[in-house]
């Protein structure tokens, strides 16, 4: 038989657990006392005082081969086998999983299939999973709760029922209640009517004694000390029950406001859940008066929904990964298990796998050299992984790291590891770290993560000392993982060395710490892209450092570009340079667009777009002198820009079915849309073109893109292998 | 600045256990946890398998029959492959025990269609809380008529081997219990296959090749676990009389436990049939054990060494490849074997660097010095890969990247995954005769650069 005896810390389950081994093998049972309290004393008395070796830190100091269960299991009075499972200190890693590890480790020797009867000696006070592991249907088969008559041992009591009922709801799993008197301020009326509020008996009651203390000064348990004594009598009489088979009762907690209601010397009865005295004659165990009570209804809680979330590419972990990893000269160090790593890396390197084999281009941000792990193991979680992340930053430290950016996932955040003392020590060794804390999903999804490197990096990298210079810029949230971002980048760096102005910063792509050390160097900065993010960023650097931005974000298409040219040649001076550039331009994109028109003017479009920021599309548009029967916008007429307004018109549609209907009615040569699953197939007459919303910046990018669809005007032959469905689905369904 | 190899490109224990319950056609490999950790298996794994579950997407006329319901693929339990749906779990659901989601998904994954096995992973995050789920499952798994395993400890860091070996036992264990073991009697002798996975790189070449030599030798295949086995062929493995491993780095446990259940014994391979050598020796055992003729096989074998003969008479003359010419491998042990005896032993080509992976045993690692020094190479053992330059070099597809990015004049042979992407239609395989083929041809295109490159 298996029992578990649940209590308060500080209630004397210990106490009542070391005597009822004692009892138990008195009675001539091979019993085995397994502590599950990180303190570790559970055995002492059985042991008379000799402290073992905790399971956990056997565990932490023993490599696995050399493991066996013999180190860990020692014999006390009469042969009760000892076992303390141990645990963090306190305020340090996960003491639950501490449980977990170490009841694994028991399974692997079937350590307890060499015993008759089992207790554990379980610390109440916190319910989490691993403490619960007792409980769980292939250990304890019966549990006592060990209470006094003070509310809070009480409330721990109805703790462990709710924690019992969650794990093995309507099993009759619970023994009773071992009342432990303290004394003063403790009345069993409390601790009776709980038990029959809770439809369980009060097993046995153990009177405040000194003989207790006297036997706990010798470390024995009073059983051993003086078999005649009361109290080694109460358990003797435990045992007896126990080994005359227990009747078992059901869990049925109070919920949270009658017990709160029952703390006040109240308690419920079934009729309204009106509260009243309860009789003090009522007799525990009398299950028919109490199960009676209205069942708790748990709280309803929003679940995450499946149906509404945004895919992401991960966690908030990978996404602050993927960031940081575009500091060049900046050690990532992952505070993480292999898994998480593993799954960002590779998303990482996904990008420059594929750039490498379908482009023949190295990308060497997206081959993060400067990352390590620290491969968190299970012990890092249980006792805490500070020591272990501190061994590896000061490792990156010597092998010449002058900055880390530290990236936290869920595992350093459910143990609380904080790498603050790291951080100020590796400051002292002329190291710089940054802690980006996402602990894993507690910051959120990818977006998230990334957002939290972001903010942490412009407010505490950049310096506020740095003069500025003239002529040059900082580019800001360019997009890190997008095939446009380089070609971006050529484009507009382009412009601006004929404009003879210098990229200060790229914050955050490809750059280096000492660029972003240095963002305040450049008197303007400009962002490639705006969204909530963008716009949060853009504040910081506006805010904390006064930063000027130019309007807006990097040009798309012709016009666009041409503003932009002028604003900088005004904003730095370089006038004349710019109209130079811009005359050149219009005379190549003339050309260019000359090219394209005998394929697309006077073709019939419509165009249907999920979002507003097209206006380089309308432009292109009139240039090729495409004929736009229609716009199509889906969303809210209330979310146009202005802009847009003023300048095209277009209808607003709820559905995807107002683009059928067009169709049908307008018969278009072309369909320009943004979202090409809206639309399976068109006609043969009429042809799909994709529309990226980002077309790539610069004077020429729409008519590069218009360039792409000129293959697309060709009649598409509708290959044969469609109709191979059938053969699939025969043999590979 | 910092060496990046092997910090972080070698595959975790959760890796392991997905490929191995994945390998049982239609299973359900649910990870409960956030989004982070399934994002990655969603997308990673099953890349050799063809499965009607990866065109369900589909829209259209080309909607499968079968196609799972549209509002449940494009759900969140469902980014990638919709074998290995997650709970996608949210942080407070760290806080408030991920029971009710894991139900939620469960049944509505359930309810849409029918599995044949359910395996529920624990990831980081939620093994830490410890939840006794196993009773949900257990009356999920009764409501659905579908066996389910729980795996509640993710291991961390530790390697895939493990996990794979970890899961294939508790496979084998729930699926094939040791009183079912019944032998037919007559017929051709029939075999099972072990230590194949989903995330093997040439999984469908490697098994065909491998049921096509085993055929040559009148040897017919049973199962062929993790390689997307249907549940009845994993459960009548105790029917095989042979089972025979590959990778034993992946099967410890495995091999084992079916040496203690099952009355057949175990054929284990501890060199991958790599190369004609290899292959002729693993057909000639396992017939031999079998008493069947393997003389068929063997004349196969023959003729891929003569066909090999001429593609490199032609291409390399009679000096054979260029004295100078280096080639560098990572893997498990047993494949590095494989590697080792085919390029140099067979084709004559110096190591530079061979870096085994995970946790090899002391045997394995033994066996495979052994084989260096005969050659006067045991110093390449656990060179560092990245100071290889003017080579070839085997390995996944981040290795070659990294080893590309910084040193010069590598061609690279993808042996793993993860790959570049390219697009393999034809099954292809490394060992047997066609892999020795197909390796060739690598090898000699790879010759043929590197000298272009110089
Ligand atoms: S969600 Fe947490 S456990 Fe999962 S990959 Fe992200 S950090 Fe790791």
């Amino acid at each position: 038989m298996q029992i578990a005896v649940y209590g308060k810390g500080g209630i004397g389950k210990s106490t009542v657990s070391a005597n009822l081994s004692a009892a138990l093998a008195k009675n001539g049972k091979k019993v085995l006392q397994i502590g599950c309290d990180p303190k570790h004393d559970s055995t002492r008395l059985i042991r008379h005082g000799q402290k073992i070796r905790t399971v956990l830190d056997y565990l932490l100091h023993t490599p696995v081969d050399e493991q066996t269960v013999q180190d860990i299991l020692m014999e006390g009075y009469l042969g009760v086998g000892c076992v303390e499972a141990g645990g963090p200190r306190p305020g340090m890693g996960c003491a639950g999983r501490g449980i977990l590890t170490s009841f694994e480790f028991l399974n692997r020797f079937d350590l307890i299939s060499h015993y008759d009867t089992v207790i554990y000696d379980v610390l109440g006070d916190v319910v989490c999973g691993g403490f619960a592991v007792p409980v769980r249907s292939q250990y304890a088969d019966a549990i006592f709760l060990v209470t006094s008559g003070e509310a809070m041992s009480l409330y721990a009591a109805n703790n462990i029922l709710q924690g019992i009922r969650n794990l093995s709801p309507g099993q009759k799993r619970i023994a009773g209640i071992i009342y432990n008197s303290r004394g003063k301020g403790d009345t069993p009326e409390c601790v009776e009517n709980f038990a029959a509020a809770a439809g369980l008996p009060v097993c046995v009651r153990i009177p405040r004694s000194t003989t207790f203390a006297r036997a706990e000064m010798e470390a024995m348990t009073v059983v051993e000390q003086d078999e005649n004594s009361i109290e080694s009598r109460i358990f003797m009489e435990l045992a007896r029950q126990i080994t005359n088979k227990l009747p078992l009762y059901p869990a049925l907690p109070l919920d949270e406001e009658q017990i709160e209601q029952f703390l006040r010397g109240e308690a419920w009865t079934k009729a309204a859940g009106v509260p009243v005295q309860l009789e003090k004659t009522s007799k525990a165990g009398e299950k028919a008066e109490v199960t009676a009570f209205p069942s708790p209804i748990p709280q309803k809680r929003a679940l995450s929904d499946p149906f509404s979330r945004i895919p992401l590419y991960g966690c908030a972990y990978r996404g602050a990964v993927d960031l940081a990893v575009h500091v060049k000269d900046t050690a990532v160090l992952g505070h993480a298990p292999k898994s998480c790593t593993w799954y960002a890396v590779n998303g990482i390197s996904g990008y420059s796998r594929r750039g490498l084999y379908e482009r023949g281009i190295l990308y060497p941000a997206f081959i993060p050299q400067n990352f390590e792990n620290t491969d968190i193991t299970m012990q890092d979680a249980i006792f805490g992984g500070v020591k272990h992340a501190r061994r590896k930053a000061l490792e990156l430290a010597k092998r010449g790291a002058k900055s880390i950016i530290a990236v936290t996932a869920c595992i350093p955040g459910m143990s609380g590891d904080d790498l603050t003392p790291v951080k100020e020590e590796l400051e002292s060794l002329g190291c710089e770290m940054y802690i980006v804390r996402t602990d894993g999903v507690e910051a959120g999804d990818y977006n998230e993560g990334m957002a939290l490197c972001y903010r942490t990096l412009a407010k505490e990298a950049v310096r506020r000392e740095i003069m500025p210079e003239k002529d040059s810029i900082n580019l800001v949230y360019e997009h890190t993982i997008s095939s446009k971002t380089d070609e971006n980048y050529i484009a507009v760096k382009k412009i601006l060395d004929e404009l003879g102005i210098r990229i200060n910063c790229r914050f955050l792509c490809a750059s280096s710490m000492k660029d972003i050390h240095g963002f305040l160097r450049a008197p303007y900065s400009v962002m490639v892209r705006e969204d909530q993010l963008g716009l949060e960023l853009k504040q910081i650097f506006e805010t904390e450092y006064g930063c000027r931005f130019l309007p807006g974000v990097l040009p798309r298409g012709f016009r666009e570009t041409v503003r932009w040219t002028e604003l900088l040649g005004k904003l730095y001076k370089k006038e004349e340079e710019a109209a130079s550039l811009v005359q050149q331009a219009k005379m190549d994109y003339e050309a260019r667009i000359r090219k394209l028109k005998p394929v697309f003017a006077g073709k019939r479009v419509l165009i249907f777009l999920t979002d507003t920021n097209y206006g380089w599309l309308f432009e292109l548009a009139q240039d090729l002198e495409l004929h736009v029967e229609r716009t199509i916008l889906l969303g809210m007429k209330g979310d146009s820009n202005p802009a847009w307004n003023r300048r095209f018109s277009a209808d607003w549609a709820s559905d995807r079915r107002n683009l059928e209907e067009a169709l049908e009615i307008l018969k278009p040569n072309i369909v320009l849309l943004n979202e090409p699953s809206s639309l399976e197939s068109v006609s043969d007459c009429c042809r799909l073109i994709p529309v990226m919303r980002d077309p790539g910046c610069g004077f020429f990018s729409g008519a590069e893109r218009a360039g792409e669809w000129v293959r697309l005007m060709d009649r598409k032959i509708e290959g044969r292998w469609k109709s191979d469905k059938s053969l699939f689905e025969k043999y590979y369904s | 600045m910092i060496n990046p190899y092997l910090r972080n490109t070698t595959a975790d224990y959760i890796t392991g256990l997905v490929s191995a319950c994945e390998g049982i056609k239609d299973s359900l490999v649910l990870l409960n946890g956030p989004l982070g950790c399934r994002f990655y298996h969603g997308y990673a794994s099953g890349q050799s398998l063809l499965k009607a579950s990866e065109l369900w997407g589909l829209r259209g006329e080309l909607r499968l029959e079968n196609a799972m319901e549209d509002a449940l693929i494009r759900s969140q339990y469902f980014a990638g492959t919709p074998q290995i749906p997650g709970t996608n779990l949210r942080y407070e659901d760290y806080i408030f025990g991920t029971r009710e989601q894991l139900n939620r998904a469960l049944n509505d994954i359930l309810t849409e269609r029918k599995y044949s096995l359910l395996a529920v992973i624990q990831t980081p995050g939620t093994s830490l809380l410890g939840e006794g789920l196993e009773g949900d499952l257990d009356k999920i798994s009764g409501e659905f008529h579908i066996p389910f395993l729980f795996f509640e400890n993710p291991q961390f860091s530790e390697d895939p081997c493990r996990g794979y070996d970890d899961a294939m036992v508790r496979l084998l264990e729930l699926l094939v219990p040791a009183s079912k073991c019944q032998k037919k009697s007559g017929g051709k002798p029939k075999v099972n296959l072990f230590g194949f996975h989903t995330y093997e790189k040439y999984l469908e070449g490697d098994v065909a090749e491998a049921e096509r030599l085993l055929a040559l030798c009148g040897i017919d295949v049973g199962c062929v676990a993790g390689a997307n086995c249907t549940l009845e062929s994993f459960q009548s493995i105790s029917d095989g009389d042979v089972n025979v491993v590959f990778s034993p780095e992946r099967c410890r446990k495995t091999e084992r436990f079916l040496r203690k259940h099952y009355n057949s014994p175990v054929f284990c391979t501890s060199e991958m049939p790599v190369g004609p050598d290899l292959t002729e020796k693993w057909l000639r055992e396992i017939s031999a054990l079998l008493h069947t003729d393997c003389g068929p096989a063997l004349l196969e074998i023959q003729r891929t060494r003569a066909r090999m003969f001429y593609y490199i008479a032609r291409f390399m003359g009679g000096q054979g490849f260029p004295g100078d010419l280096r080639y560098a491998a990572e893997g498990e042990c047993s494949l590095l074997c494989g590697y080792v005896d085919f390029l140099s032993n067979y084709l004559g080509i110096r190591p530079v660097c061979i870096h085994p992976l995970y946790a090899s045993n002391e045997e394995e690692r033994e066996r495979l010095t052994e084989m260096l020094r005969q050659i006067g190479a045991e110093q390449v053992l656990d060179f560092d890969i990245m100071q290889v330059r003017d080579s070839i070099l085997l390995g996944n597809a981040n290795t070659i990247l990294a080893v590309t990015a910084y040193s010069k004049n590598i061609y690279g042979i993808e042996t793993a995954y993860p790959s570049s992407g390219y697009i393999h239609v034809t099954p292809k395989t490394h060992i047997g005769c066609a892999g020795a083929l197909y390796l060739l041809e690598q090898i000699l295109n790879g010759v043929r650069l590197l000298r272009a490159w110089r």
